[in-house]
């Protein structure tokens, strides 16, 4: 398969802000290593969740895939052309082909705009229509694709009159009109209320097949990730732990991360019926002093003295099935 | 020899905006026993967190308490007056919250905090409110040298622990948990979980945890009260609920949850959107969504059933 | 002006914000409809002698004469032209270099956004009188450079104002979205930010202007503002403060109440209105 989005090597550090006196005495620079050396590859027509906790990175990585965020280091290719450092015009043009969807559909539209004016721009900016009419018709069109009926009603509306789960309908209608090759979805249905959550999954899944797109799903919800997602890439403190189908990763977690965010996931059963759990201890560190070695390792209950001093690198165990561990790839 | 702590009956909070009334809690019953976890499940603009606040009295305006009572060691909360409501809160009931930034003040170290909030409802000198806090720093497992900390100095899962800390340093007997876990990973959820169920075994604490997890609940919990639309539509045991729904609601969330240790996993969504709490549907509110709805449910309310500790609001069984 | 205040601050906090929005909205009224329907509200030419001098109120003259004769009353109400249109002239100056200025320099950011900032804090530094004193002594008397003069003082108000709202906006999440979708920084300024940030000015106007009118006055007091004979209540103020003692009233009251309608309805309206866009932590 085609790979539409690699990246290698990628890092994003920010710069910790400081106050005067501290940069004064400070002896080096402190960086929040946000994400630390990541090599990925996404194929066309997948979808690849990316999952982990608040801090793991995951969503830096989808906004510098999307060059919303400028990499520290590394490299970023989309459909085979380096996009790294690409800005200004030629970025602007790019973004027709690759779109986002965010977490909150309360922040992410502009309020002072109608619906029909923010799904009408990108259209605009693109100079994908010649009339006004034409734009209408396309967004009265992609109003009803994403299930906003009648799509007359919702066009002059504004995002105030909306519930969220009507908001992140239009999110996503913005994201598709522009009939993009790849979509990154930041948490989407995160702030949506369980019983809908579903039809909007549904969607996102019709929507794909019709418009053959390309997902990279952001979500600490591994069951969403499992319904959603071909491929899983679980993320710990900037790196990829480990990455494989979906179905694999349930029935055959490798990564100690894994194992234990998998034991972890509430089932509707009452505890005491249950298998013991896998648990870990301590508390994930910050990004900005990463431990030693394998960044996992103060709070694995395999970890060896290989563990401390060296980082593992991300091999492929199995097929399609890659693992960054010293004890579990023996 | 009762074993109820708290006993709310037929609460009514509503928000009073330009032009609505929002019935937020609309006449709601519910009992507390000593040392349960009871879950509130229910998602937005069921009124769930609006309940908690109420409990705690501490629903912003333009909501207020209409109706009602909230009964706790013989006391009324509803009649009592903000300097009695002052000592009731911290020392009897505590709250935790989804934002740990809404109890903790970013500019002030957290230790600080906790012993002000220890003076200011003890008659302690520093030293002793000090050894307090450091005590139920340990016993929530956040290590003693961090006391001195800043909020933003903690991780998530600490801060989320700070909080804990503060809310049960006097030994409150009613802890209410509105939304702890919902922004953490499942990891230090269940780590969070674990704190919460050790706290209730050892101090004697009850907690009313909120939340739009059906699953955490089931797992986690001894009873749990399911909230649609202002009102309660089912409360019972977790085991009875979790094999036997009553509620069509209570029984379509169950479906709903996604089941991961499956291979195919399917996803079933509860048809249709949460009511507009300025308009709520007449009779029952759920009956738009509802798959066994009858001509009666569509204007008759229906009424509460009681049995067993089972209470059901549905036409189905009588109400 | 001063035996006014503790009867202003007393009733003030017990009126209701509409109502005082409404009552500071009929004195504005009040003087803009004096400054339109001059022509018709006396016969009098303002600027020339049509009485004897020093008169007191009568059917003739409402509102007295002057030194030189001339009627008090047109006095005021041709007067009300002026200081409107200077008002109003400046105000508008003081938006057009001010808010475009905000918004770039907060969109913007770097270099451009510091050395901007650094300017306009030293203007808004000055007492705002003090330095329309210097700039219009400067500049000499006339409509045009009296507003110019306000309008560089209250520059930096609108600046400072827009720069924060700009850099509040900038940061949320809407605008992350218009980058995403590959718009341009001009159209993100003009149909993203701008629209979030026109309500900060309207606050920012209501609750500036009536310090506006409070500085023409100020200036006209000194004689830096029009040239004699144009109709100005400042000037009349200032020209009959020496025969107060002497008990020619009303040469000063008129002149001064008017001063303090236009300036009182301002604040009256700008306060009501602020409230209203939720704004109360507003203060130029």
């Amino acid at each position: 398969m085609k790979p539409i989005v690699s990246v290698a090597q990628l890092k994003k550090w920010f710069p910790v802000q400081k106050s005067f006196l501290e940069r004064l005495f400070a002896r080096e620079k402190t960086y929040v290593k946000a994400v630390d050396g990541v090599d990925l590859v996404v194929s066309a027509g997948e979808t690849l969740a990316l999952v982990g906790e608040s801090g793991s990175g995951k969503t830096t990585l989808g906004k510098l895939i999307l060059r919303l965020i400028d990499p520290t280091s590394g490299k970023i290719y989309f459909n085979g052309q380096d996009i790294t450092n690409v800005t200004g015009e030629p970025l602007r043009r790019l973004r027709r082909r690759m779109q986002i969807i965010y977490q909150d559909p309360y922040a992410s539209l502009n309020p002072r705009m109608t619906i029909g004016g923010i799904l009408e721009h990108p259209l605009k900016i693109h100079k994908m229509v010649s009339t006004k009419q034409e734009a209408k018709e396309l967004v009265l069109n992609v109003l009803e694709k994403v299930g906003l009926t009648p799509p007359d009603e919702f066009y002059n509306l504004y995002p105030r009159n909306l519930s969220g789960g009507q908001r992140q309908r239009v999110a996503i209608a913005r994201a598709i009109i522009l009939k993009p090759e790849l979509i990154v979805a930041d948490e989407p249905v995160s702030m949506i209320d369980v019983s809908l959550r579903a039809s909007i999954l549904n969607l996102m899944i019709e929507l794909k097949n019709e418009l053959n797109l390309t997902y990279i799903f952001i979500t600490h919800d591994l069951a969403v990730a499992k319904y959603i997602a071909d491929n899983i890439a679980v993320m710990y403190l900037g790196k990829i732990v480990e990455k494989a189908p979906s179905i694999e990763l349930f029935i055959n977690p490798l990564h100690p991360y894994t194992q234990a965010l998998l034991s972890a996931i509430p089932i509707p059963k009452p505890l005491h019926e249950r298998r013991r759990r896998l648990s870990i201890s301590g508390e994930i560190p910050s990004p900005i002093n990463i431990p030693t070695g394998c960044r996992f390792h103060p709070r694995c209950p395999l970890s060896r003295e290989r563990c401390i001093r060296d980082e593992a690198p991300l091999i492929e165990v199995c097929r399609e099935h890659y693992v960054a561990c010293w004890v579990t790839t023996k | 020899m009762s074993d109820i702590l708290l006993e709310v009956g037929n609460l009514k909070t509503y928000y009073f905006t330009h032009g609505s009334v929002i019935k937020a809690v609309d006449d709601v019953s519910l009992e507390i026993y000593k040392r349960e976890m009871v879950g509130l499940v229910g998602e937005s603009g069921s009124g769930k967190s609006t309940l908690g606040l109420s409990i705690i009295r501490l629903v912003p305006p333009p909501g207020k308490v209409v109706d009602g009572k909230i009964i706790i060691d013989g006391e009324d909360l509803l009649k009592l007056r903000d300097k009695e409501l002052r000592r009731i809160r911290g020392k009897k009931i505590g709250m935790i919250f989804q934002d740990p930034l809404t109890c903790l003040d970013p500019l002030r170290r957290v230790g600080d905090q906790i012993i002000e909030s220890i003076t200011s409802h003890i008659k302690v000198n520093k030293e002793t409110a000090r050894e307090m806090a450091l005590k139920v720093f340990e016993k929530v497992g956040i290590s003693p040298e961090r006391i001195d900390d800043y909020p933003h100095q903690l991780s998530g899962g600490m801060r989320q622990r700070a909080m804990i800390a503060m809310a049960v340093v006097l030994n409150p007997k009613l802890l209410i948990a509105d939304e702890p876990t919902t922004a953490l990973d499942v990891v230090v959820q269940s780590r969070i979980m674990d704190l919460l169920e050790d706290l209730k075994n050892e101090r004697k604490m009850s907690i009313l945890l909120i939340t739009h997890d059906l699953a955490l609940v089931i797992e986690r919990c001894d009873r749990v009260a399911i909230m649609y639309a202002g009102k309660v539509c089912e409360i019972g045991s977790v085991k009875e609920i979790s094999n036997e729904p009553l509620h069509p609601y209570t029984k379509l969330l169950i479906e709903s949850i996604p089941n991961v240790e499956k291979t195919q996993m399917e996803l079933k969504p509860i048809p249709g959107t949460p009511p507009d709490m300025r308009n709520p549907p007449l009779g029952c509110r759920f009956w738009p969504r509802c798959p066994y709805a009858l001509d009666k449910c569509k204007s008759v309310e229906p009424r509460i059933l009681e049995t067993d500790n089972r209470v059901v609001l549905c036409h189905l069984y009588g109400g | 002006m001063y035996t006014f205040k503790p009867i202003l601050t007393k009733i003030i906090p017990k009126m209701p914000l509409k109502t005082m929005g409404i009552i500071g909205l009929i004195m504005i009224i009040t003087v803009v409809l004096m400054a339109i329907l001059a022509d018709f509200l006396t016969p009098y030419d303002p600027t020339k002698s049509v009485g004897l001098s020093l008169q007191p109120p009568s059917l003739n003259h409402p509102f007295g004469t002057n030194k030189i004769g001339q009627d008090m009353w047109s006095r005021i109400v041709y007067g009300a032209r002026t200081i409107l249109l200077v008002v109003a002239l400046s105000t508008i100056m003081s938006i057009v270099i001010g808010v475009p200025l905000g918004l770039i320099s907060g969109y913007v950011g770097g270099i451009l956004d510091r050395i901007l900032t650094m300017i306009m804090d030293a203007i808004y530094a000055f007492p705002s009188l003090i330095l329309a004193i210097a700039i219009a002594a400067a500049l000499g008397p006339g409509i045009v450079n009296t507003a110019v003069s306000i309008a560089i003082v209250y520059v930096p108000t609108y600046f400072r104002m827009v720069r924060g709202q700009t850099l509040n906006v900038k940061s949320q999440l809407y605008v992350e979205a218009a980058v995403a979708i590959g718009a341009s920084p001009f159209s993100i300024l003009a149909r993203y930010i701008l629209p979030n940030v026109v309500s900060i000015v309207v606050a920012v106007f209501t609750l500036s202007v009536a310090d506006v009118v409070l500085t023409e006055a100020g200036l006209s007091f000194f004689g830096l503002s029009v040239p004699a004979p144009t109709p100005d209540w400042g000037f009349d103020l200032r020209a009959g403060h020496p025969y107060l003692v002497s008990g020619y009233w009303w040469l000063v009251t008129f002149p001064g109440l008017m001063i303090i309608i236009l300036a009182v309805g301002f604040t009256f309206l700008g306060e009501s209105i602020s409230e209203y866009l939720g704004l109360r932590e507003v203060r130029a």
